[in-house]
């Protein structure tokens, strides 16, 4: 097995004295997508947070590629190759769909402040290169219609899509995606599983999502979590038989009935 | 014993902090209103007090004292109900910055009905000043005697209806939880106004009781307001016992210093306001946060407000030939012309240095008109005591007012945005009663001269060359607007987190606009200074300066460069225009005043906003900010994605 991309060991978060995670440790490879399910409070986006550096853990270790990443700044962390959602997609709601796609090129500039506000040319040439690539991008999710309607005006899925587009612009060698599906329409849902396979570009990916036919689905792997603990970890359809992840689930249903078929 | 005399003065100042402080957090507690025309309120109702006695002479005091009660309490009320009542789900500073709105717009009007009627004279007042008594070999008027036992019992009786009485039962419940407290069939509406109306009377009483000791005019009361907020934010505007203690101890304080001997007493309003901003940094948000804090206000949204459209920008060029037209007629009107147009152009380059700060990285800070201070004062010292030349004063002092402000963006990068706004207030109060004061520095305070060089000695040519340096700095930020410094700043406004997340460091963003701000505004202290040639720092005072350069830039559009230029365009250069009277101010005051409640209130891109929301539906097929889009969903988004690939195979 090649060396993780990314490895969490025994992390620990408590809020006041609620354990969010107690001792969590995933491994996520090269090029693979890892599900992560589990109930409402389940510490599912507290591990995004660990991860991409929100929320500092009280004890365990995070590494990117075997780098030790913990206690970065969040920002630092992106620098490093981690590109994330939010579970709110909000976005930037006073900016446009292009400035947004714009944005997601900051870390590959070189220019500066005053080369910029002076017009010089090192500032244009990016400024152009960011545009090119934007046009490549629309060539993948077609938001031409959209780029000069600002992002608060957007539908919620048209939003999805651009912050999935966002991310993409970024190139991650870690793509975190916070309940991507949430708020869609079931015929959207399948879509968006698309949209993330043709836009993640190889990168290894975790996915968290309470419509486990889609996570289950888009996934080489399953977490199961509950109560700030991984009850269960393999091949999806090993987890979702898991009796511990039935348990969970609305009083012992199993979640592929309870997410409906697919 | 001189100093029992000082202890008694102090006590009644800061009985009269607590009363004003008490006013304030009623208001904060129902309606999350920090009332800054709280002090103007009081005002008002003096002015009627005064007058009442005047006209009347058979009048008896406390007849007009009930005049002036009910004054402050009828117009705390219509302001809660036409003003506060529709911003009831606005942020807290938006409702900060609409007080100043109303603040302005209550001294206004004030100002164009006693320019008719003449001042009248504070000599009725309600405990004789001449009468006295002896304490301790002290003699104390009754005057003051009365600040202390009105100001306490007062504010005490505040503390006891609302920690006693169903109707401060109500208040409370309406402040912890709004929605609960109507379902619980609090009467909101009623709640509301009642806790104005109270407010509004103590105002008077602090303004009728304390004013006959200073002089009477719109602005009275308003540094006794600055000093009360600093007393009601040591209970984090909330606890009124605290408010009674800090008011008297700060008073007490003052006093105190202020009778000290020669070298210490000069220290007094000062060391106050130290106190006040050491206060502010300790009590209610520690200075000195833990990193998990840091992360927490790192990632808290800064916007007061977004627009509802994509604001114009404008491009560099556009702006330089702009300018270029502004030269040509500046080269063509008279001498007295070029000078207005260039005061103009002063007051735009302060505004633009809050597009950037406020509008641009969502921070609201009340100090531009400090930094052109610091500007200004720098250019004294620079020039005339070290003898530079102008052509390095210019940059030279622009460049020194950066550090010396950034002490202003360390303190906001660890507030939360009203206590920013709060505590931006305070920082530019200690910076006028200190750096604003001293020998070295500001000339001690009293007028400080500088000499234009000899090729830009005429008004024409000095005003030639503000449009060239003013025409630099707007070519210089709409190029920003559309770089990646500029989406940057919009990034950490709009959404901190997702920013960081796209690798944007907030806090780095938030210091620059900070710094760039500062450097605009200093710039602007550097010219103004140039311009008038003779000055006093006292011109830069907060409540001169800072809020009219802050008004001008909401009223025009904060966020686009277009809105400092049209605010300062409408709000200075008109004004000069229909200059006829004397009230000619008083109606800009009004306008601003009014203008500032009206843009926060409806749309935070105020005019600017206003014509892009024109030139929108003029321009066919463009974008138009008003209509919802996105009907179109991820289906059609899929189809296009597929229909794409297929054409690429
Ligand atoms: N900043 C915070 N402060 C206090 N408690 C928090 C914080 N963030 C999360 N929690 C708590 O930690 C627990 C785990 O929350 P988390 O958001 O990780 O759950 P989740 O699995 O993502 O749930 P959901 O499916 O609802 O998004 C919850 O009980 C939550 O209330
Ligand atoms: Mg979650």
């Amino acid at each position: 097995m090649s060396r993780p991309v990314l490895s969490v060991r025994n992390v620990r978060v408590s809020f006041g004295g609620l354990a969010a995670l107690d001792d969590v440790s995933i491994d996520v490879v090269p090029g693979e997508v890892v599900g992560i399910i589990g109930p409402n409070g389940a510490g599912k986006s507290t591990l995004l947070n660990v991860v991409s550096g929100f929320v500092e853990p009280q004890s365990g270790e995070v590494r990117l590629e075997g780098r030790e990443i913990t206690g970065l700044l969040p920002y630092r962390r992106a620098r490093l190759g981690i590109a994330r959602s939010f579970q709110d997609a909000r976005l930037f709601p006073a900016m446009t769909v292009r400035e947004t796609l714009l944005g997601a090129f900051h870390e590959r500039f070189t220019s500066g402040m005053f080369s910029e506000g002076l017009g010089a040319p090192l500032a244009r040439e990016q400024e152009d290169a960011a545009q090119g690539a934007i046009d490549a991008l629309l060539h993948l999710v077609d938001l031409h219609p959209y780029l000069d309607h600002r992002v608060s005006d957007l539908s919620f899925g048209t939003t999805r899509a651009l912050e999935m587009a966002a991310l993409a612009a970024r190139r991650p060698r870690l793509l975190l995606l916070d309940e991507p599906a949430s708020g869609l329409q079931q015929s959207e849902v399948a879509v968006m599983g698309d949209l993330i396979h043709r836009l993640r570009g190889g990168a290894a990916t975790v996915v968290i999502d309470h419509d486990v036919p889609f996570v289950a689905a888009l996934s080489d792997r399953l977490v199961a979590m509950d109560l700030g603990r991984v009850v269960a970890v393999g091949r999806p359809d090993e987890v979702l038989a898991a009796p511990a992840v039935i348990d969970s689930y609305l009083g012992g249903a199993a979640p592929v009935a309870a997410g409906g078929e697919r | 014993m001189i100093w029992i005399q000082y202890l008694v003065f102090g006590v009644g100042i800061g009985a009269m902090f607590s009363l004003l402080a008490a006013g304030i957090v009623l208001v904060y507690r129902a309606s999350g209103v920090l009332n800054f025309a709280h002090a103007s309120t009081g005002v008002l109702a003096t002015y009627v007090n005064f007058e009442l006695l005047e006209r009347y002479e058979w009048m008896p005091v406390w007849v007009a004292l009930l005049g002036a009660l009910a004054t402050g309490a009828l117009t705390a009320v219509v302001v809660q109900r036409l003003v506060f009542a529709p911003l009831r789900e606005a942020s807290q500073v938006t409702k900060l910055l609409v007080s100043f709105g109303v603040a302005g717009a209550i001294q206004g009007v004030i100002g164009l009905v006693w320019s008719r009627l003449g001042t009248p004279a504070l000599e009725k007042s309600l405990f004789p000043i001449q009468r006295s008594v002896n304490i301790a070999g002290a003699r104390v008027p009754y005057q003051r005697i009365a600040l202390i036992v009105f100001g306490i019992a007062v504010t005490v009786a505040l503390t006891w209806l609302m920690q006693r009485t169903s109707f401060g039962i109500q208040v409370r419940a309406l402040a912890q939880n709004r929605l609960a407290a109507r379902l619980a069939g609090i009467n909101e509406a009623r709640i509301e106004a009642s806790t104005w109306a109270l407010a509004g009377a103590t105002a008077a009483l602090a303004g009728v009781m304390l004013i006959p000791f200073g002089v009477l005019n719109p602005l009275s009361l308003m540094g006794v307001q600055l000093k009360a907020l600093a007393v009601a934010l040591v209970g984090g505007f909330v606890s009124l016992p605290a408010a009674l203690v800090g008011g008297l101890g700060l008073g007490t304080a003052q006093e105190l210093i202020a009778g000290a001997p020669a070298p210490f007493n000069g220290l007094s309003g000062a060391l106050a306001t130290a106190l006040v901003v050491v206060l502010l940094l300790t009590k209610v948000e520690r200075f000195f946060v833990s990193e998990q804090e840091a992360r927490a206000i790192q990632g808290e949204a800064r916007s007061f407000g977004a627009g509802r459209g994509s604001v114009m920008v404008g491009t560099g060029r556009g702006w330089l030939a702009g300018f270029a037209v502004v030269a040509l007629a500046v080269s063509l009107v008279s001498g007295f012309w070029a000078f207005v147009t260039a005061r103009t152009l002063v007051y735009a380059l302060l505004g633009l240095s809050l597009v950037v700060l406020t509008g641009w990285s969502g921070q609201v800070s009340l100090m531009p008109g400090t930094f052109a201070g610091v500007g200004a004062c720098l250019s004294w010292v620079l020039s005339e005591r070290l003898g530079y030349p102008f052509g390095l004063v210019l940059p030279l002092a622009a460049l020194a007012t950066v550090p010396l402000c950034a002490l202003a963006g360390f303190v906001a990068l660890r507030l939360r945005p009203l206590y920013l706004a709060v505590a931006t207030i305070a920082l530019a109060g200690l910076f006028e009663e200190t750096l604003f004061r001293q020998d070295w520095f500001a000339n001690g305070g009293r007028p400080m001269t500088v000499a234009r060089p000899g090729f830009l000695e005429g008004d024409h040519a000095f005003a030639l060359a503000t449009v060239a340096v003013v025409a630099l700095l707007f070519a210089f930020t709409a190029l920003l607007a559309r770089s990646r410094t500029g989406r940057a700043l919009w990034m950490v406004r709009d959404n901190p987190q997702a920013a960081a997340a796209a690798g944007v460091n907030p806090l780095k963003y938030r210091l620059a606009a900070f710094g760039l701000s500062a450097f605009y505004a200093g710039m602007a202290g550097v010219l103004f200074a140039y311009l008038l040639e003779t000055f006093s720092s006292a011109a830069f005072g907060f409540l001169i300066l800072s809020l009219a350069a802050f008004g001008l830039a909401v009223v025009g559009g904060i966020r686009s460069p277009l809105g400092p230029a049209i605010g300062a365009f409408g709000f200075v250069f008109l004004t000069e225009v229909f200059r006829s009277s004397g009230t000619v101010s008083d109606w800009s005051a009004v306008g601003l005043g009014v203008g500032l409640v009206v843009v926060l209130a409806r749309d935070p891109d105020g005019v600017t906003g206003l014509l892009s929301r024109l030139a929108g539906r003029w321009r066919v097929g463009g974008p138009a900010g008003d209509e919802e889009v996105g009907v179109v969903d991820l289906d059609e988004l899929a189809s296009a994605v597929r229909t794409q690939e297929a054409a690429h195979v």
